[in-house]
């Protein structure tokens, strides 16, 4: 029996005794991966982005759509959207591995550059002063960035403008190709059409702080920027899941809680704009008949909204809820360019006709959306620019063409105050448009000394301290 | 053995055997007389009573046993043989002193020799009032633990922690150690993510929820660390170690049956108002319930005065095109045909009537015998389940077998085996979200006839469209529950053998080897139409678990001398454990009604995930017993685990008890029986899970052809050290009154250094948490323990007992570089305006479980700023919202019998925490709470100031704007404001209460039944506690864990009614 009892004992200590080394490998998911599916996650999740919150924010702040229940970013709730704040980090933090991957190559690095560049303007337009010098050193060892100023974030080295401008120039030079790039497919040269594009439209965002005139118009000399939509830097949706536009497969309270605002209704009908028919359907109560297209204000409390029936408020267009994949979303578009070119040169920061940018962004923005402009649209007295409110009806160009182009449009009106957007009635902000998200209180609570300095260095933690361009 | 056969023996009818008298004393064991204890002969039904010194006399047959019982004192069994003069000591059991207890490695220790707390309760404690989940019994019953319910009623999980938290990281659990074998309760949630789309949580039970109570023989619950010194790295958090029971010679046949019945009614529903409608403003018609009509895609209860006025209603009449009569909210039959207006009345049980009465009932046979060498039982329990949320229910099947047979006078062993099937057709949804019938509720106009919404179908739309009174955003609460099933099916297989072998009489050497597996496939169906899934999706969970675990033992065991006892054990053992996880899902189907992934319209979105961990150990123990007056233990173990990194896989446990019975040596009163002191001192460590070291890539859905990729959130770390906790502890134990009365005080202290933590970072560090080693948490606690005879007479007898304990646990120190530690959150979706921070802050005194939030912009003088629209200003820094950890838990039971009538309570009071409520939240801002009345009419002021000066330089007046109150609560309450929503956590409540006869046995004998017993139970009777709205012992789940402190739309707790059958022949 003590035999029995022995042979037992050793045959389970052998046993057991196999694979003790290899059990704590995770077989679960890859330690390293090229970096091409890195650049693809970013491409494909940070498109999302622009697309998820245009509509659920971007578009609201814009005044292109009202919400009449569960956004509170309507009623000037704004929150701290910790949600993107940690999603785009974390983008960046792939496109910080695609930088350093064995598998890399300066072609990647450029690209990396380029898309981190967005990404950059993106949180520090909607946060102001962010961490970036010192983001993404968790693997060194440091958990709790300062936060830069957003002047330093635009211009110092190693920042969005130097990221873009180095980015050319190793793209102009690399013999190197990549992979995973599902927005133009390993096209480098429309890379550096995106990279410059870019570059235009920060050097216009900041161009009332720093003179940016030579550096436009030498872009513009070298011509390698969006020549037409084909060049635009955008990822539609896909007809299958899991690509499909959100909105597609949510519930109907989603979608009918957005409505056309009265600011669209206001902008849009006395152009006779067939976008109008593209954005928002006609109210329940004209359909089949003679249809109409109206909005309801922004920001009203449940109460107000008694005033109107909901039967002659504007839903928002077909293309948004009946399709999966009709919405491009978008980084960037060619009308944006051209609207960017336009204002531009309307300031006489660059040369050239104000008229053929301002006419060739209403045409992109048509061709984008697969529209055909109107005869006579672009001669119609309050579109053609006759010098009275040129730089205001470039703007109010570009706001249309911005549909939900994720906060685009909300920049432009920071910077410009155009179109002239009214304050929303039952607002919860004391009455002032807000310009920022708060910061995540998560960085309250683990970054509390930086968050600190932050708060003090912008002017308080709240939806009201503007940012250094718009100041 | 001889024993019982000799008893069996007696029963033998062909035998015949002379009458005698016999006489005798019944005393202690010191010789000191027990008045009134119970002479019974076995098998018959004549017996006779002590007299107060003890003395008694009966007529017998010379082959007869006696049965001796008095409450206080152990059974005892005396075969006559002839002999007619008695003295029988019988031994006292009241105190529980010479109780066996079970204690690490399986070994047997009389409770009398041990250097730490142990407190136990036997099987018949247990099965009393049998609760559904085992857990549950030991709440109120044992000094130092606290229990929480998980909402989902029964099936749901529920968590044990014994002394307070220690561990950051959250688990914090106990190990259970069934007949010396670890078996797991894991709870392992699906793979969801607490967000607006998607599946909600679903708490599909803790592994111990599993386990029939009629198959246990005893719980002992090992608190500290040093009870836990040999079990393990598991058992940081103590040890709730199981006997299963085994057969016995019995009089009978040896077959007995305990059947219970009980009914669930709902004991906690949200206040409701039932003055005013759905609307906002005071106006509301239905439509569509899309917003067509007016107010009728909104939410909120703000409409007009319910009066009996006719308003169009979702369930008012109308007809579709071909004149045939619809309801309302048949919207597409409709096809804008208009709709009657019926009186606006209030429906005040609208809610209470969805819920219907639970029934729970339980059975269990058992069949059991024992012979010289051996025994067997086998036991059956059926448990079926219906909840009080319509079509959820809960069943479970434990088929059980022990068998113990000694093969030689050396060899002996002993298999328990097992096997438990559970399932459900539909556990509900929790959490925040449209799949929580409770957030249907709180949205859903004061008006609505919910009876209405039975026929869930829109007329000529089954299957694509439902009927409901809101569209835009909620599910019907009946389609919900009936369409959108989570069911689950699980089996599992659990069991242990023990080889033990006598080398000689003080050496033995002892195999075992028990494992515990099992595979649970959950299914998740969503019909079309449903809010998450227009489509409707499909979704199934496949969880795979192994744990194996194998250990040899080596004892010696010699009584030295008259005063001196050795022993000695040294052993190894062997843990694997092995999980699979998996999960597909189809997110929109093609035909509606057909579940099953053929039926997807769009690609599988697939989940999986392996893990196995293991660990090596070897272990040793040594003790000392001078004269039964000084006890002294030592242990010693280290393991070797796979989950930490390579150089500092090794870790080394070590305990110190020591058990000085003073009462022995010190000459005291003669009230003071026996006064004990206990030492124990120990130091534990502890690993962690698998894959904690080095970070990989996660997958996310393709783009198209385009495969993504992209980085985990959290940076794990390749130098991770194990956890260490450092216990000490000491206790006072002593009976006075002849045993009459009995104390236990003990206090703790245990320090947790190194832990393995998962801490919050800045996301923009590029991941949003490390794994690090970390903090010094210190928890510190008392516990005192009364047990008391009030009474013992000879027909009347009342016992009491009261478990006290307060403690709390401390942050000592934090990492480097840091002052506050972010331990956790709990969050609605993901927005973080509606977070719940765990923070534990070193300088301040932050104890575990401090809560954090956000709330109003307040003057110094705590006065609340409105703003100039006279709504109130929320802003974004964190403040305290208090602690969700009890001050202290007293538990109250109390037990009396008379002539066979028994009836015992038991009261819970838990005294202080916070809780954060969303229901509250939720219900304020819509307006469905009975507290929102104010204001309706007038409008509101809300009280506090306004600032008339700058923000450098503020001047605060008295704020004198009116707002409506339906502005005032939605900005007031405002989910992302939880100060607003911070209720008193205390209650006290009547647990349970439980009556029972056993019948004489004279009448039970004509019968052919051994015992009968017939039983009246009540569960949860009543609670008592600040808010009107909730049950605040309830936990919330999000994404795939358990939070505290948050009530996240709760469903109504229950109490139970039932009655108890239980017999043996």
């Amino acid at each position: 029996m003590i035999r029995i009892i022995t042979t037992l004992i050793i045959v389970t200590a052998l046993f057991s005794c196999q694979k003790f080394d290899e059990a704590n490998i995770n077989q679960n998911a890859p330690e390293d991966v090229n970096p091409q599916f890195l650049l693809s996650n970013v491409l494909a999740e940070g498109a999302d982005n622009q697309a998820y919150w245009g509509w659920h924010a971007g578009n609201l702040l814009s005044q292109h759509s009202a919400n009449l229940e569960f956004l509170p970013v309507d009623r000037y709730n704004l929150g701290s959207n910790e949600g993107l704040w940690t999603e785009t980090y974390r983008l960046m933090k792939d496109l910080q591995d695609v930088k350093v991957s064995e598998d890399g190559n300066d072609a990647y690095d450029a690209v990396a550059d380029i898309l981190t560049a967005h990404q950059a303007s993106l949180i520090t337009d909607l946060w102001t002063n962010v961490p970036y010098t010192e983001a993404l050193q968790a693997e060194e060892g440091n958990f709790t960035p300062v936060f830069d100023a957003q002047e330093d974030i635009y211009t110092s080295i190693g920042g969005i403008l130097d990221l873009l401008e180095n980015a050319v120039i190793t793209l102009q030079n690399t013999q190197e190709s990549v992979q995973g790039d599902l927005m133009y497919q390993g096209d480098l040269n429309k890379w550096i059409m995106f990279a410059n594009s870019l570059r235009v439209r920060y050097l216009v965002r900041i161009s009332d702080k720093v003179n940016v005139s030579t550096e436009l118009q030498q872009i513009v000399d070298d011509g390698n920027i969006f020549q037409s939509v084909a060049d635009e830097a955008v990822v539609p949706y896909l007809s299958a899941s899991p690509n499909q536009w959100v909105i597609f497969n949510e519930r109907e309270g989603r979608y009918v809680d957005v409505r056309m605002s009265k600011t669209a209704e206001d902008i849009l009908t006395p152009l006779n704009d067939p976008r109008m028919q593209h954005y928002y359907k006609p109210t329940a109560n004209s359909a089949g008949g003679s249809e109409v297209y109206l909005g309801i204000p922004n920001g009203l409390s449940r109460e107000s909204q008694n005033n109107y029936d909901l039967n002659d408020v504007s839903l928002m267009g077909s293309y948004l809820r009946d399709e999966p994949d009709a919405v491009k979303a978008a980084f960037m578009t060619y009308a944006e360019l051209q609207f960017c070119l336009a204002e531009a040169a309307q300031k006489g920061l660059i040369s050239g006709s104000v008229t053929n940018y301002y006419e060739a962004g209403i045409q992109g923005s048509f061709d984008h959306l697969g529209l055909t402009i109107p005869t006579g649209y672009l001669t119609q007295a309050n579109v053609i620019l006759d010098g009275t409110n040129d730089l205001e009806r470039i703007m109010t160009q570009k706001w249309i063409a911005s549909f939900m182009n994720g906060y685009e449009a909300w920049f432009d009106f920071r910077r410009t105050g155009f179109p002239d957007l009214p304050m929303p009635q039952d607002n919860l902000n004391n009455d002032i448009f807000p310009v920022r998200y708060a910061y995540p209180s998560s960085e309250q609570a683990v970054n509390g000394s930086n968050y600190s300095d932050a708060v003090n260095a912008i002017g308080g933690d709240d939806y009201n301290s503007p940012g250094w361009w718009e100041n | 053995m001889k024993l019982i056969m000799s008893v069996i023996l007696v029963m033998t009818p062909f035998l015949s055997f002379s009458q005698m008298l016999i006489q005798g004393r019944v005393m202690d064991e010191q010789n000191k007389a027990i008045p009134f204890a119970k002479i019974k002969i076995m098998g018959e039904n004549e017996g006779a009573t002590a007299n107060e010194n003890g003395e008694f006399s009966i007529n017998v047959e010379e082959e007869d046993t006696l049965k001796i019982t008095m409450s206080g004192y152990m059974d005892k069994l005396i075969p006559v043989r002839g002999r007619s003069d008695w003295n029988i000591a019988l031994t006292s059991s009241i105190n529980e002193l010479d109780e066996v207890v079970v204690t690490a490695l399986g070994l047997k220790r009389n409770k009398r020799d041990l250097g730490y707390a142990v407190q136990t309760l036997d099987g018949k404690e247990v099965t009393q009032v049998r609760h559904p989940n085992l857990i549950n019994s030991l709440a109120g019953r044992v000094a130092g633990v606290q229990t929480t319910n998980g909402s989902s009623g029964v099936g749901s999980s529920s968590r044990i922690v014994i002394r307070g938290e220690t561990s950051l990281s959250g688990n914090n659990q106990p190990l259970f150690v069934v007949d010396g074998v670890p078996v797991s309760n894991e709870f392992v949630a699906n793979n969801t993510e607490n967000l607006e789309t998607g599946f909600h949580e679903v708490d599909y039970g803790n592994g111990m929820g599993n386990f029939s109570s009629d198959d246990i023989k005893s719980i002992s619950v090992l608190k500290g660390p040093s009870a836990a010194a040999l079990y393990g790295s598991r058992a940081a958090g103590g040890v709730i170690v199981i006997e299963t029971k085994e057969g016995r010679a019995t009089e009978g046949v040896g077959v007995s049956v305990n059947s219970s019945v009980t009914m669930e009614q709902i004991a906690f529903l949200p206040e409701f108002q039932n003055v005013y409608g759905q609307g906002s403003g005071g106006v509301f018609a239905y439509e569509d319930g899309l917003g067509g009509g007016t107010g009728d895609g909104g939410l909120v209860s703000f409409g007009p005065q319910m009066n009996g006025q006719l308003i169009t209603q979702y369930d008012g009449p109308s007809y579709d095109q071909a004149g045939n009569p619809v309801r309302g909210g048949d919207v597409i039959a409709r096809q804008g045909n208009p709709i009657t207006p019926t009186p606006w009345v209030a429906n005040p049980d609208n809610v209470r009537g969805f819920f219907e009465t639970g029934v729970t009932s339980q059975h269990n046979i058992a069949f059991a015998g024992a012979n010289d060498d051996g025994s067997f039982r086998l036991s059956y329990t059926r448990m079926d389940h219906e909840g009080t949320i319509p079509n959820t229910d809960y069943r479970r099947n434990n088929l059980s077998f022990t068998g113990t047979y000694d093969l030689s006078n050396r060899l002996s062993v002993r298999a328990f085996g097992t096997f438990i099937n559970s399932n459900s057709d539909h556990r509900p949804g929790l959490g925040y979200g449209s799949e929580n019938v409770m957030y249907s509720f709180l949205w859903m106009g004061r008006q609505v006839n919910l009876d209405a919404a039975e026929n869930y179908w829109q007329e000529g739309q089954q299957g694509f469209q439902q009927f409901n009174y809101n569209t835009q955003w909620l599910d019907n609460p009946f389609f919900n529950v009936y369409e959108n099933r989570n069911g689950f099916n699980k089996n599992r297989l659990l069991g242990n053998a023990v080889l033990s072998y006598k080398i000689t009489e003080d050496l033995k050497l002892r195999f075992r080897s028990g494992v515990d597996t099992y595979n649970d496939l959950r299914t998740s169906r969503r019909a079309f139409s449903t809010q998450r899934f227009p489509n409707g999706a499909y979704r199934e969970d496949d969880v795979s678990f192994t744990e194996i675990n194998t250990d040899v033992l080596l004892s010696y065991d010699k009584e030295i001398s008259d005063k001196w006892n050795f022993n000695a054990a040294v052993g190894a053992n062997n843990f694997t454990q092995q999980t699979r996880y998996k999960s597909l899902t189809a997110g929109q189907l093609s035909v509606p009604g057909i579940y099953n992934f053929e039926n997807s319209k769009v690609a599988l979105e697939a989940s999986q995930f392996n893990a196995q961990r293991q660990i090596n150990s070897i272990y040793g123990l040594s003790g000392v017993n001078f004269d039964r007056f000084i006890f002294l233990d030592v242990t010693l173990r280290n393991d070797w685990s796979t989950t930490l990194p390579v150089e500092n896989n090794s870790f080394a446990y070590y305990s110190v008890n020591a058990a000085i019975v003073f009462s022995e040596k010190i000459d005291l009163p003669e009230w003071f029986n026996y006064g004990k002191l206990r030492l124990s001192s120990s130091s534990v460590g502890a690993d962690t899970d698998p894959f904690q070291l080095r970070n990989t890539y996660q997958f996310n859905q393709n783009y198209g052809s385009y495969p993504l990729l992209t980085n985990s959130s959290t940076l794990l770390n390749q130098n991770l050290r194990p956890e260490r906790i450092n216990g000490l502890e000491t206790g006072l134990e002593m009976y006075f009154f002849d045993e009459q009365l009995g104390l236990d005080v003990t206090v703790y202290q245990n320090t947790a250094k190194d832990q393995i933590i998962s801490l919050p970072t800045s996301s923009a560090s590029g991941y949003s948490s490390q794994i690090v080693n970390g903090g010094v948490i210190q928890s510190r606690g008392i516990e005192i323990m009364l047990t008391g005879d009030v009474v013992r007479t000879e027909n009347f007898t009342w016992k009491a007992f009261a478990n006290f304990s307060k403690g709390a646990s401390f942050v000592q120190e934090l990492p480097e570089g840091i002052d506050q530690y972010t331990t956790g959150f709990a969050r609605l979706y993901t927005t973080a305006e509606n977070t719940i921070f765990y923070i534990a802050n070193a300088q301040e005194g932050g104890r575990v479980g401090d809560m954090y939030g956000t709330g109003f912009q307040k003057t110094e003088d705590g006065r609340i700023i409105y703003g100039d629209n006279g709504l109130p200003l929320r802003d974004n820094e964190l403040r305290y919202l208090g602690n969700y950890n009890p001050d202290f838990i007293l538990g109250v039971g109390n037990s009396f019998e008379y002539k066979g009538v028994e009836l015992n309570f038991l009261l819970d009071w838990r005294h202080g925490g916070v809780v954060v409520s969303r229901t509250r939240a939720v219900g304020s801002t819509s307006g469905v709470l009975a507290e929102t009345l104010e204001g309706r009419e007038d409008g509101i002021v809300g009280d506090g100031v306004v600032n008339v000066g700058t923000e450098e330089n503020p001047i605060y007046e008295e704020n004198t704007t009116v707002v409506s109150a339906a502005e005032y609560y939605n900005q007031f309450y405002n989910r992302a404001n939880e100060e607003s929503s911070t209720y008193d956590a205390s209650y006290l409540k009547i647990r349970q209460v439980g009556i029972s006869y056993t019948f004489p046995d004279k009448l039970t004998k004509k019968m052919g039944v051994q015992e009968f017993k017939i039983g009246f139970i009540a569960r949860n009777l009543f609670t008592w506690t600040e808010n009107p709205h909730f049950d605040p012992e309830l936990s919330a789940m999000q994404g795939t864990s358990q939070v505290f402190g948050v009530e996240d739309l709760s469903y109504p707790s229950t109490r139970s009614f039932g009655m108890n059958v239980q017999f043996n022949f």
